[in-house]
């Protein structure tokens, strides 16, 4: 009888599930599209300063009201959104770049030098990953660049493992053999063979650590270390706008703060969706 | 000779144990001649293969020697096994849609290795590869470059796969259950192949089945393995009339027949 009520449960599941998807991708186009062209359509300048209309709220001139230097904004959340959005894409292709090439070889050569990796991703796991990026900070210094490659070495050890545990299944197939037999060489056969037949798997699981990144940035740039004023970085509009909440001035901390929230719900929607679809596929 | 092991034996090692798989085979193929391993599963047919072609990493205790073409492989440093494996054997395995990268086109996968490990140009393997898959009764060789393993039958992937194994000039063969995944019909088309393949390039192959009769159809010689040990050897002429072993005769045995009486 269970056997045949899954399907039925699955079809119900799957079109509630799609309408939150279409909404979240239409959002996200819709980001996309600000991102591109943020400075071109932003109807205001991000630095523009205005003192007649500070702390003002929504109103035809200024849509999502002013921040305490009078700065319309919808206009800065439009121009951070390129900054905001580019920032976890570098960071992520930086982490998969050391993560995959880590974890391939750590599962391609087996014996002490997985062991040692392992430990290392081990280490790397127990250590607090905000810890360690306000660590580096510490030595070379606050900014968007430090943060993102700071960040960067933290994830890729929860990217190496990933790939590891999805390369050792993958090494084991015949066909990773019968290279083996035709002479080619382990590099070869890892770039060409292994990495390639990872990749839906992989790309599923970045799209959804996509969201992850993107809070991780905006945190550090909320506490001051990323981003730096007069950015309108969506973590950095945070915490600037964090003085008027003590006078009932919410709406600076609330719009971008609402929009990070929007996009990471967004991107996880979408990102299951799209790592299921992949999985299937792959 | 073109293989020939010697007192061949293998230990899985773990932290805490060791299981013996492989107790000192001997066993050896001339060119031309095609030599039949069988036994029963987990008697340590495959890991003959694998350990002939230095598959085994440092989980294995090989001792004792395996010379292909008169090159040591136990003990061979990677150089000398990659070389080897590029010009002197090949392997077929049983399963021929997991011996293909999924991901990639047949042409390509079949291509790969003659321009990265033996230096031909594209259009020659090219050239090369289509000529070889009509060699093994493939239709429409240039469609079937195209295409990905997925969109092929088994019969056809095996039919790709020992293309791929002829396509760098091998002497010997090793064919892992070649043609067990088959049905009758395309299995006797596959040792069809092999036969005149084998023929027209003197090629040794050692042909690993569990299946006695097929053996006995096709081989010059039989070892019959049982739990890492070769306990008979059949030579034709001869073959199972002359098998003397308790082991051999009850594969023999076990295997259904057609009373005599129906058959004839």
């Amino acid at each position: 009888m269970t056997a045949l009520l899954t399907p039925h449960k699955r079809v119900k599941r799957r079109r509630t599930s799609a309408v939150g998807y279409w909404i979240s991708l239409g959002f996200l186009v819709l980001v996309v599209f600000a991102a591109a062209v943020g400075p071109l359509v932003a109807p205001h300048d991000a630095t523009e300063i205005d003192f007649k209309a500070i702390w003002s709220g929504p109103s035809g001139r200024h849509w999502f009201g002013t921040d305490q230097l009078g700065r319309d904004l919808f206009s800065r959340l439009v121009i951070g959104t390129g900054e905001t959005l580019i920032g976890p894409i570098v960071l992520l292709a930086l982490a998969t770049l050391i993560g995959v090439t880590l974890g391939v070889f750590a599962a391609w050569c087996g014996g002490w030098i997985d062991t040692v990796l392992a430990r290392i991703t081990d280490v790397m796991f127990a250590f607090p990953g905000l810890l360690f990026v306000v660590l580096v900070i510490a030595v070379f210094g606050k900014g968007p660049i430090t943060a993102v490659i700071a960040l960067a070495l933290a994830y890729a050890p929860v990217i190496a493992k990933y790939t590891r545990s999805l390369a050792l299944s993958e090494i084991a197939r015949p066909y990773v053999d019968a290279y083996r037999v035709q002479g080619m060489g382990g590099v070869g056969i890892c770039v060409r063979a292994i990495v390639p037949n990872l990749t839906p798997a992989l790309l599923g699981y970045l799209v959804v650590l996509f969201g992850e990144t993107l809070m991780s940035l905006a945190t550090l740039s909320y506490l001051g270390f990323g981003a730096q004023p007069p950015s309108s970085e969506w973590g950095l509009m945070v915490q600037e706008g964090q003085a008027g909440i003590i006078q009932g001035h919410f709406l600076p901390t609330l719009v971008p703060g609402a929009a990070i929230a929007l996009v990471v719900i967004a991107v996880n929607i979408v990102g299951v969706r799209v790592a299921d679809r992949l999985l299937a596929k792959g | 000779m073109l293989l020939r092991a010697t007192q061949l034996s293998l230990e899985f090692v773990s932290e805490n144990d060791r299981v013996s798989i492989l107790k000192g085979i001997d066993l050896c193929v001339a060119p031309g001649e095609l030599v039949g391993l069988v036994g029963e599963s987990g008697s340590g047919k495959s890991t003959t293969a694998r350990a002939a072609l230095g598959l085994y990493g440092d989980e294995a205790d090989i001792t004792g020697s395996v010379r292909i073409d008169d090159i040591e492989v136990v003990g061979a440093d990677a150089r000398t096994l990659r070389d080897i494996r590029a010009n002197h054997v090949a392997l077929v395995q049983q399963d021929p849609r997991g011996a293909l990268n999924p991901v990639r086109r047949i042409g390509d996968s079949l291509a790969e290795r003659l321009v990265k490990v033996h230096g031909l140009r594209r259009d020659e393997a090219d050239r090369r590869i289509v000529a070889l898959l009509t060699a093994v009764g493939l239709s429409n060789p240039e469609l079937r470059m195209r295409q990905y393993p997925h969109e092929l039958s088994g019969g056809m992937l095996q039919r790709v796969v020992i293309a791929a194994a002829l396509s760098t000039n091998p002497k010997l063969l090793l064919a892992d259950e070649a043609t067990s995944a088959l049905d009758v019909t395309t299995q006797a088309e596959i040792i069809a192949i092999f036969q005149r393949e084998m023929r027209d390039r003197n090629l040794g192959m050692l042909f690993i089945t569990h299946d006695l009769h097929l053996a006995g159809a096709i081989c010059d010689r039989i070892y019959v393995l049982r739990r890492g040990v070769v306990v008979e050897t059949l030579q034709r002429p001869g073959l199972f009339r002359e098998a003397r072993h308790e082991y051999t005769r009850a594969l023999i045995d076990a295997a259904p027949v057609l009373r005599k009486e129906v058959a004839r």
